[in-house]
């Protein structure tokens, strides 16, 4: 077992960390809060059978998706705290990984749900804003799995293009590309729809991360060295074998 | 001096029961220590300095973030300066913070940097780090601090209609600016399509996190984003 690091230097002249305390369970009792809850815990899984345990927690929720849905809506908007965000998106997650009509209408609601005012004083830093964006670009990708059968989906998507939100709106168009229905007269409709200074979003064009600018010479921009100074290369971190690896999941 | 709590939400989504354990690794902690200069006094009381491997306290989801950071390329090892940045970014951020230090904060930023020859080169993180990110975020928030200590700032204001206020300053001009936004979303886009010992769920969150930042923090588009 890892012990306090073994540097010492100064007595304690900083904050102090009171206290934590868990949160409240998501999840009521139920067969579909206790299958959840079984998701929640495989989402983020490691070892050789991690996959398949949140293929079969999955499988699980898909057997009753209904009673699955209002479970979670309920945990969304009841349980979770408001700056909770890793949380709440991982629900979200959930929900568009049901691949169920029954996720249809909490997707929905969620994004054409207001986003609340800011909160955060430094957006730069954080933004709750961005975070309740987040949330809501991954609802739109989910709505994805209605457009080959439901019209209405796709109306929806064309919906959220008159929503403030840059990134809801470039969601939706290209949730519409990936499923092959962004032809000529769509984008014309879309034209008709973004205020022409989005007209850009139209552009966007997905690419592979090897596709685009990388940084040349990173090492050019390390912090500036006091004159005469010479970089002196900190230690790499090392290497593990499979056993500290391994070592971890048994925590 | 201030005096926090924190609510610890759901640790399974944000990944720190995933990465939390793996810290639990003295060779590792040693390392990790040194090499980003951890001070001992901004980690105790109640940080975690006496209770390393606790995952709800600010130090192991730290520690969580640099493990990340340092092992999520296939071979992690090769870290040349040449390769990509989820190479080498565990490299840059070892290289540019000598002092790493938790505080409360004041509930605005969840970190920030200082850098230059007058002032006391620091990185401080804030309770949002610890708690409102998830632990590939929390990467995140590293690499764009590491490069604000390479002494780039933002130049531009936010776009009109950016989630981080149009019109606003601290936005990158473009993506060839090679500013903090930039290096932060490029180092998640690597962690989404290339990134190991993670999870799916993980790296789609990575990747909504990039296209985000793709779309708002840059003020001209540019004109790309993940597929």
């Amino acid at each position: 077992m890892a012990e306090t690091p073994k540097i010492n230097d100064f007595p304690s002249s900083s904050d102090s960390f009171q206290d934590y305390s868990p949160t409240q369970p998501l999840f009521t009792k139920s067969r579909a809060g206790i299958r959840l809850e079984n998701a929640l815990k495989a989402i983020n899984g490691f070892g050789d059978d991690a996959e398949k345990n949140f293929e079969e927690a999955l499988k699980e929720l898909r057997e009753i998706p209904e009673e699955v849905v209002l479970e979670l809506a309920q945990a969304f908007d009841d349980k979770c705290q408001p700056d909770a965000y890793p949380i709440k998106w991982g629900l979200v997650f959930l929900a568009t990984e049901l691949k169920s009509k029954a996720a249809y209408h909490f997707l929905k609601r969620l994004i054409f749900t207001p986003i609340p005012d800011e909160r955060s004083a430094n957006t730069g830093s954080f933004s709750t804003v961005a975070e309740e964006t987040i949330l809501r670009t991954t609802a739109v990708e989910g709505m994805s799995i209605f457009l080959n059968d439901d019209k209405k989906a796709g109306d929806l998507l064309l919906e959220c293009l008159k929503l403030p939100s840059i990134s809801i709106a470039r969601a939706a168009i290209q949730t519409l590309a990936k499923a092959g229905q962004l032809d000529d007269k769509l984008r014309k409709k879309i034209e008709d729809l973004l205020p022409k200074e989005r007209h850009y979003l139209l552009k966007i064009k997905p690419t592979k991360v090897e596709e685009v600018e990388q940084i040349k010479d990173p090492e050019s921009h390390l912090k500036p060295l006091r004159e005469g100074a010479k970089r002196k290369e900190k230690p790499t971190a090392p290497r593990f074998d499979g056993n500290n690896e391994n070592k971890s999941n048994k925590y | 001096m201030a005096s926090c709590s924190y609510t610890v939400p759901n640790k399974d989504i944000s990944g720190d029961n995933l990465y939390g354990p793996r810290v639990c690794w003295q060779a590792f902690i040693d390392w990790a220590w040194n090499a980003h200069g951890f001070r001992n006094n901004y980690w105790d009381d109640g940080f975690g300095y006496h209770d390393v491997c606790n995952n709800n306290k600010p130090l192991c989801r730290t520690l969580s973030a640099l493990w990340l950071l340092n092992y999520s390329a296939d071979d992690y090892w090769n870290e040349e300066w040449s390769n990509n940045i989820l190479h080498w970014g565990r490299r840059y951020v070892r290289q540019q913070i000598d002092d790493l230090r938790s505080k409360c904060g004041d509930g605005s930023a969840i970190a920030a940097a200082w850098s230059g020859f007058f002032v006391d080169d620091r990185v401080e993180l804030y309770m949002g780090f610890f708690y409102n990110k998830d632990v590939p975020g929390r990467a995140e928030t590293f690499i764009h601090e590491s490069r604000h200590m390479g002494g780039k700032s933002h130049n531009a204001n936010f776009p009109s209609g950016s989630v981080f206020g149009g019109g606003n300053s601290g936005a990158d001009s473009t993506w060839s600016f090679n500013g903090a936004w930039m290096y932060g979303a490029l180092y998640l886009w690597w962690f989404y399509a290339d990134g190991r010992r993670t999870t799916n769920a993980l790296r789609q969150s990575a990747r909504q996190r990039a296209n985000l930042v793709i779309d708002n923090a840059f003020a001209t588009h540019p004109g790309f984003n993940i597929a």
